[in-house]
């Protein structure tokens, strides 16, 4: 089946985009089901001229805002709370507990377990139009062109949203005492 | 020297690959001679190298079969089209629904017969208990005012006259028509079973009590309907005058429709005296005085001392002293 082979595909980006858009895996996992329930019901709108991924971007980005939207109705942001990305994985350390971290650091796996959640730290520090272009652009390998399209803005502004965004991730990886020196290789996600 | 948005932009395709091969080599010989784009560029590829350590974090397998299952379904659904769904609308949804809505109506129109059926024959009794009293000669009542039709029989002319009244769908321009004559006893019942709510006003006129309220009230709210108009056009035809001369099926279906009314349904001791009192009235009117005396005894029996009881007294009394008819 046509539809079981794309969900294959691409379900596994879209769920990495909506878990770094939400910060929370219970609420990602929740996205991606109705992201993809409206995929099958929204088939009649799709259509063809459009990249696939770049509809299903859309109705997952969508999806993402309208839910953020419905949560920040409900709390309220506070750099003590846990963030959800992390007490979703059982980890109830607050951003400032990673600064001063004394332990040592074995081996590349354990650095890499070691400012993951840094990492997903800064990710979402960003404003969400600015996360949600990095995202795209970084993760899931949308141009900047489709980009404008996903989130209705135009590509220049689309630029000048990813531009602030690497920026804002420079500062706060050098705040959080991450560089980008320890990549093994010059390797990227994407692009 | 900072670059500019517009060499930042073209870094940024840089970066991403997003240049065209002579806008990449361009930029690469600008690069050479610009140690500030040279920088911006190498603080975007190291933001990368830093955030590409983010690991790919596998969707889950929960809900996938349901989603497959889902869609398999929408796919049924689309290849059946909607053809499938108008033909299904029109053969089986459209009868339902209309067979539903002759239903509904008809049990909604038997239940508003019923109920005016059985207000009138309230509104008809309960004024009859108060009005047992003879009523004052001088008084113009509705019963004064149809008796003339009895001579309808008598007269051509007048009977023209009724018959044209009797085609009319108000029984009140019928009494209106009919000039003033004196009354009869015999018409009294008449006058009632033909139009009680206006037979209700001017007999309360005549007495005090709260029955009489109560039948102005009752008289009142009974519903003016087009059934209640139909009833008391049949009812018409079998008044004391058209009793002589009319079709006695009607009086008798009156009287079938109160005997059902009194075995079948729940009443209150004084609606139940009331209609009581009207079988009576009915029954003397068909000149079926024996059932009528033993209603009028029952009333006198079951009632003692009430004003039910005081009236079926007077009205076997008036029967009896009057001659058959």
């Amino acid at each position: 089946m046509a539809f079981e082979v794309l969900v294959r595909r691409h379900r596994t980006p879209v769920f990495n985009y909506i878990f770094r858009f939400t910060g929370d895996r219970a609420r990602a996992e929740d996205i991606l089901q109705e992201t993809w329930l409206k995929v099958v019901r929204s088939a009649q709108d799709y259509e063809p001229k459009a990249r696939f991924t770049t509809w299903l971007y859309t109705l997952a980005r969508n999806q993402c805002v309208d839910r953020a939207r419905r949560e920040k109705l409900r709390q309220a942001d506070s750099l003590d709370a846990p963030r959800p990305a992390f007490a979703s994985q059982g980890d109830n350390r607050t951003p400032a507990d990673f600064l001063v971290d004394p332990s040592p650091v074995p081996d590349q796996a354990a650095h890499n377990l070691r400012i993951r959640p840094l990492l997903e730290q800064a990710l979402l520090s960003l404003p969400e139009e600015q996360r949600e272009v990095f995202l795209l652009r970084e993760y899931s390998g949308q141009s900047f062109r489709e980009i404008a399209e996903v989130t209705g803005v135009s590509e220049n502004t689309a630029k000048s949203r990813m531009r602030y965004a690497l920026e804002a991730l420079r500062r706060q990886l050098e705040q959080l005492g991450v560089e980008g020196d320890w990549a093994e290789d010059e390797r990227t996600v994407t692009g | 020297m900072s670059p500019t948005d517009h060499d930042q932009d073209k870094l940024l395709g840089y970066a991403y690959g997003e240049l065209s091969s002579p806008e990449a080599k361009s930029l690469e010989a600008h690069l050479k001679n610009c140690p500030q784009c040279s920088r911006a560029l190498e603080d975007i590829r190291k933001v990368r190298r830093t955030m590409a350590q983010l690991p790919t974090v596998p969707a889950p397998e929960a809900g996938l079969d349901s989603l497959l299952a889902y869609a398999q379904q929408a796919a049924r659904r689309a290849q059946a089209g909607p053809a499938a769904h108008s033909h299904l609308w029109k053969w089986v949804l459209l009868p339902s629904t209309g067979l539903l809505a002759m239903v509904l109506l008809i049990v909604v129109t038997t239940r508003v017969a019923e109920e005016t059926h059985l207000s009138l024959l309230r509104s008809v009794a309960a004024p009859k208990v108060a009005t047992s009293s003879p009523l004052p000669q001088a008084e113009p009542s509705v019963a004064s005012e149809i008796a003339p039709a009895a001579k309808a029989v008598e007269s051509p002319k007048e009977k023209e006259t009724a018959a044209k009244a009797e085609r009319k769908p108000s029984a009140k321009m019928l009494i209106l028509k009919a000039a003033p004559q004196a009354p009869r006893p015999s018409a009294r019942a008449a006058a009632v079973a033909e139009h009680p709510e206006d037979f209700a006003q001017p007999a309360s006129k005549d007495e005090s009590g709260a029955q009489a309220g109560r039948a102005r009230q009752k008289s009142a709210v009974a519903p003016q309907s087009a059934v209640a108009s139909q009833e008391s056009r049949g009812v018409a035809a079998a008044s004391a005058p058209a009793i002589q001369r009319g079709p006695r099926d009607a009086l008798d279906r009156e009287i079938a429709r109160t005997q059902d009314t009194l075995r079948t349904r729940t009443l209150a001791s004084q609606e139940r005296a009331g209609l009581l009192n009207h079988l009576c009235e009915l029954l003397y009117a068909a000149n079926r005085s024996s059932e009528a005396d033993s209603t009028c005894d029952q009333v006198i029996r079951d009632f003692p001392g009430s004003a039910a009881a005081d009236s079926a007294r007077q009205l076997k009394e008036k029967n009896q002293r009057a001659p058959a008819r």
